[in-house]
């Protein structure tokens, strides 16, 4: 045992004899004060310059003097209720449709006998990963006024004269953005239909009401906490779109506030920095009191039907033609969401003119060009490197503030989950122009003005509520013993990360990587008010090359682009299934 | 190996005060347990010692280390106390083979690889699982995996060991079978141990001494005999073991000291006499009532009239009903309206209902707390 002693006397030798380590002793919160100080950088820093912003005539790096004149068509004059009254319906129709449909669907999947529900509960939700601005661009190269492919079919082969189909204004506008919202919708409903108690529903069965009254007088309202929390959220995204009204609203003339802020500050002579600062403002302080109701008045009521209890799958059985017409209207709804654009994108990626789809014609000529094309290449090198920095720094970050909030009382904790959560509230284009006005602000080498730092910031930054949300629930599955069992027997708090925390948690971190990826690779809106020459991503290119109608070359970059999402989430569904196995 | 040593240690969390500044000694190479009802403020003492709470005030001293002194603002982290422990879950990592994590705390203090898979050998055959090194660790039944757990935090001859509610999750055969090997290896090993359960049974098997804890405070510290023969306040006595109380009123003081209390019986008054050593007053105040305290098994009952042994007490009641239970009876004995007491009795005695009976009661087995 003369071993075993030596490694008891050699572990005494790092207990400290009331030496260095233990008078020197930084408390453990003041890491959190520090990381409480990045995090309010990161995310408060910006909102309270957008606020500073609004009240001054100048520009990103140099402010100008005091003016009330960005608030102007608010005070008295009434210039900007069009825009108002445009954005309320842009919000409340997209809702509507979204919610008939989506709760159609999450009620026939969970609740009922219809065919090819697993099928169904599958694919609802890719509509949701796919890229707006892509199949956006896609169902516009479909049914635009002037040369869309529907049209243009329809004037040589049915000999019609104008359009059949005009996808600008607000038709297309709220066609093409419903097709996600639905798919939104379905993804936040569906596990609450799924957990809900079927007792309820055979109680109101045994009493006389039929099936279809029971949805309605059970099914629903018993739901209706949720639902209508979650339409408080939905309305919220609405004002928060930005590629749907731009690419769509734009030529038809339909302005909301989102397009609208981007037109001040892109399509005007010299930008209109202080007007759509403070019409950022507006919508910022309207967002504020969505989410204040939705929290308040809805987020802290309980659930009640979700009992912990395994739910009883009782399913309802519906007659043929009713199974069978959900399922063709989710037929429908796939084919316009997903078939028609991809395939659309897709096909034009081969062909050299746009249309011209004869099979004579297939080529590689698009890709190549696109291989040698350095607007293209800079893209897609800039979106891969930028994503991947965001969703590491994002981990990071987000699994510290989970690790604050879970694993210690400190009353830090909640205040770092709340910051992480104001992004949540921010629309991408306010973002955009908060983190543009917040980061040319500093002297060097804190200005970030035009450089790929800054982008990646706004990536972190729109990462972090999802991240925090994830990051937080991989910690909850590991046991705190599992960590304070390493902690007793030997391993500093750095080890006990590295060597136990980490590897526990790997499934959550993939998860958070690949969520914050996907978010960046997508964003349209933070890129787009602060890329310079060099620091374009992607999406940024596609819409040069869309306002370019250069449709091949957008079409090669949309499917690369479209790959590369695809993929990652493929990898993330692997390894989960492969966890799931072990 | 070192004592452990506990000065007015206090611990809130918020408004709730679980440690209520506690002294305790654990000395050398003893086996403490710190027993009580959830809450108590027993798990919060063991996380204190290991470093993961920390305290609000107080001292505490692992040999002549102090690894927290509030006066000193100081606080020694938890890796560098040199303590095995042993959790409720177990906390075995999964990622990990059985051998991987006996190794841990080898790998933490950079013992060398071939000395670690002697140790860690060793060590397993030591709790039984000689050969089961490369299995991976979620592969194990809860008994396996707690000997994994114990493997862990003994493979580094740790100062102390501290044991959180370890049996609390095996099933009651096992978990009597594992009572008996914790005992023996912690008697071999002559390893310091603190142990918090709150299972009285496991505190009494298990120990050299009890701490039985109550609202964040010591109630009594003791061997195992002390604390059940001889409780040192109610909380005590109805906590640990079957309790019998009678509620008395009028107390009147002996002149040796100890306790006259008149109690009431159906059949008559009887004077019961207790002797001061027995007497446990709140606050030194004799006055006022208070409860008389019997164990239900140093109760015998006779029928009515039946001659007393030397220092006996005798209390006149009626038998209420009976309860078989294989080995022995229970009987249920009315002494007045709404007040009776409880008694184990050898099947072969067998007390008719409604039978007058007399019970009999050593002087030294009958306790008054006030």
């Amino acid at each position: 045992m003369s071993a075993a002693a030596d490694i008891a006397k050699r572990s005494l030798h790092r207990l400290p004899p009331g030496g260095i380590l233990s008078r020197v002793r930084i408390p453990v919160s003041v890491l959190y004060y520090l990381l409480a100080a990045v995090v309010a950088i990161l995310v408060l820093y910006p909102v309270v310059i957008l606020f500073a912003a609004s009240v001054v005539t100048g520009q990103p790096g140099a402010w100008g003097e005091f003016t009330l004149a960005g608030y102007k068509p608010w005070l008295g004059a009434w210039d900007m209720m069009p825009i108002l009254a445009n954005s309320v319906i842009f919000a409340a129709s997209r809702l509507a449709i979204g919610l008939v449909f989506a709760l159609l669907f999450a009620w026939a999947v969970a609740r009922t006998d219809v065919p090819f529900r697993r099928t169904m509960l599958l694919l609802i939700p890719v509509p949701f990963f796919t890229p707006d601005l892509l199949t956006g661009i896609s169902w516009l190269m479909l049914g635009n006024p002037q040369n869309g492919l529907i049209n243009q079919f329809a004037t040589y082969l049915l000999g019609i004269k104008g359009p059949v189909i005009d996808l600008y204004g607000w038709g297309g506008l709220i066609f093409h953005s419903s097709l996600s919202t639905i798919s939104l919708i379905f993804l936040m409903l569906v596990g609450f239909f799924y957990s809900m108690d079927s007792s309820y529903e055979e109680a109101s069965v045994t009493l006389g009401a039929s099936k279809y009254r029971t949805v309605f007088t059970i099914t629903f309202p018993m739901l209706s906490p949720a639902i209508l929390s979650i339409s408080v959220l939905i309305f919220a995204s609405g004002l928060d779109s930005f590629e749907n009204p731009l690419l769509f609203g734009n030529p038809g003339g339909v302005f909301v506030f989102a397009n609208e802020i981007y037109r001040m500050l892109s399509y005007r002579h010299p930008p209109q920095y202080s007007a759509a600062t403070a019409l950022s403002v507006i919508l910022i302080l309207i967002m504020f009191s969505l989410i204040w109701l939705q929290w308040r008045k809805l987020g802290g009521r309980r659930f009640t039907v979700i009992s912990g209890k395994g739910y009883r799958p009782n399913r309802i059985a519906l007659p043929g033609p009713v199974r069978w017409g959900i399922f063709a209207v989710f037929v429908v709804y796939f084919t316009l969401a997903i078939v028609i654009p991809l395939v659309q994108i897709v096909a034009s990626s081969f062909f050299p003119i746009f249309g011209m789809y004869n099979l004579e014609n297939i080529t590689l000529d698009n890709w190549r060009n696109v291989m040698n094309n350095r607007r293209a290449m800079t893209g897609i090198t800039n979106t891969i490197l930028f994503s991947s920095a965001a969703a590491v720094g994002a981990v990071i970050i987000s699994g510290l503030i989970g690790y604050v909030r879970v694993r210690t009382r400190h009353w830090l904790g909640r205040q770092l989950e709340l910051l992480a959560w104001l992004p949540w509230a921010l629309p991408g284009i306010v973002m955009g122009l908060a983190l543009l006005w917040a980061w040319a602000l500093p002297p060097p080498p804190f200005n970030l003005y035009g450089t790929a730092l800054v982008i990646i910031i706004g990536f972190v930054v729109k990462g972090l509520p999802l991240g925090t949300a994830t990051m937080q629930a991989a910690i909850h599955q590991v046991s705190g013993e599992l960590e304070e069992s390493s902690r007793v027997h030997g391993g500093s708090w750095l080890k006990t990360a590295w060597l136990i925390m980490l590897p526990l948690m790997r499934r959550g971190v993939l998860a958070t990587f690949v969520i914050v990826f996907a978010l960046a690779a997508r964003d349209l809106t933070i890129p787009l008010l602060l890329y310079r020459g060099g620091t374009e991503t992607l999406t940024v290119a596609m819409l040069y090359y869309y306002e370019e109608g250069m449709m091949s070359t957008l079409s090669v970059v949309a499917v690369i682009q479209l790959a590369m999402v695809f993929a990652l989430l493929g990898l993330e569904r692997l390894t989960r299934g492969r966890d799931q196995r072990d | 190996m070192p004592d452990v040593v506990l000065e007015k240690v206090r611990k809130r969390f918020g408004e709730l005060t679980a440690v209520d500044g506690i002294d305790l000694r654990v000395t050398d190479g003893e086996m403490v347990t710190l027993l009580g009802p959830s809450g108590c403020g027993k798990t919060t003492t063991l996380r204190m010692i290991a470093g993961l709470e920390v305290p609000d005030d107080g001292r505490i001293g692992i040999g002549d280390l102090a690894v927290y002194d509030r006066a000193k603002a100081l606080n020694v982290a938890p890796e560098l106390r040199n303590l095995g422990m042993v959790f409720q879950s177990y906390a075995i990592w999964p990622h990990m083979t059985v051998a991987e994590n006996v190794a841990y705390p080898l790998r933490m203090r950079r013992v060398a690889r071939s000395e670690s898979r002697r140790l860690v050998d060793g060590v397993l055959a030591q709790v039984g699982l000689a050969g089961l090194g490369d299995t991976p660790a979620t592969n194990l039944s809860g008994g396996q995996q707690q000997r994994v757990a114990l493997a862990r935090a003994l493979v580094f001859e740790p100062q102390v060991l501290l044991l959180d509610e370890p049996l609390s999750n095996l099933d009651a055969k096992l978990r009597e079978h594992m009572r008996f090997e914790l005992r023996i290896m912690q008697r071999r090993l002559g390893v310091t141990a603190l142990y918090v359960t709150h299972d009285q049974e496991e505190a009494l098997t298990l120990s050299d001494r009890v701490v039985v804890m109550s609202a964040g405070r010591i109630e009594q510290m003791g061997t195992p005999t002390e604390i059940y023969e001889r409780p040192a306040t109610r909380f005590v006595a109805e906590f640990i073991g079957k309790a019998n109380f009678l509620d008395v009123e009028a107390i009147a003081t002996a002149p040796d000291g100890g306790a006259e209390v008149p109690l009431e019986t159906s059949r008559g008054r009887a004077v019961i006499c207790v002797p001061a050593e027995q007497v446990r007053a709140r606050d030194g105040a004799a006055n006022g009532g208070g409860s008389l305290f019997i164990r239900p098994e140093k109760i015998r009952i006779e029928a009515g009239g039946t001659a007393l042994l030397d220092g006996e007490q005798r209390i006149q009641g009626e038998i209420l009903g009976r309860a078989y239970l294989g080995d022995h009876n229970e009987y249920l004995i009315g002494i007045r309206d709404g007040v009776d007491v409880r008694v184990p009795a050898p099947v072969e005695k067998d007390w008719a209902e409604g039978t007058p009976v007399d019970l009999a009661i050593n002087r030294k087995d009958i306790f008054l707390y006030t």
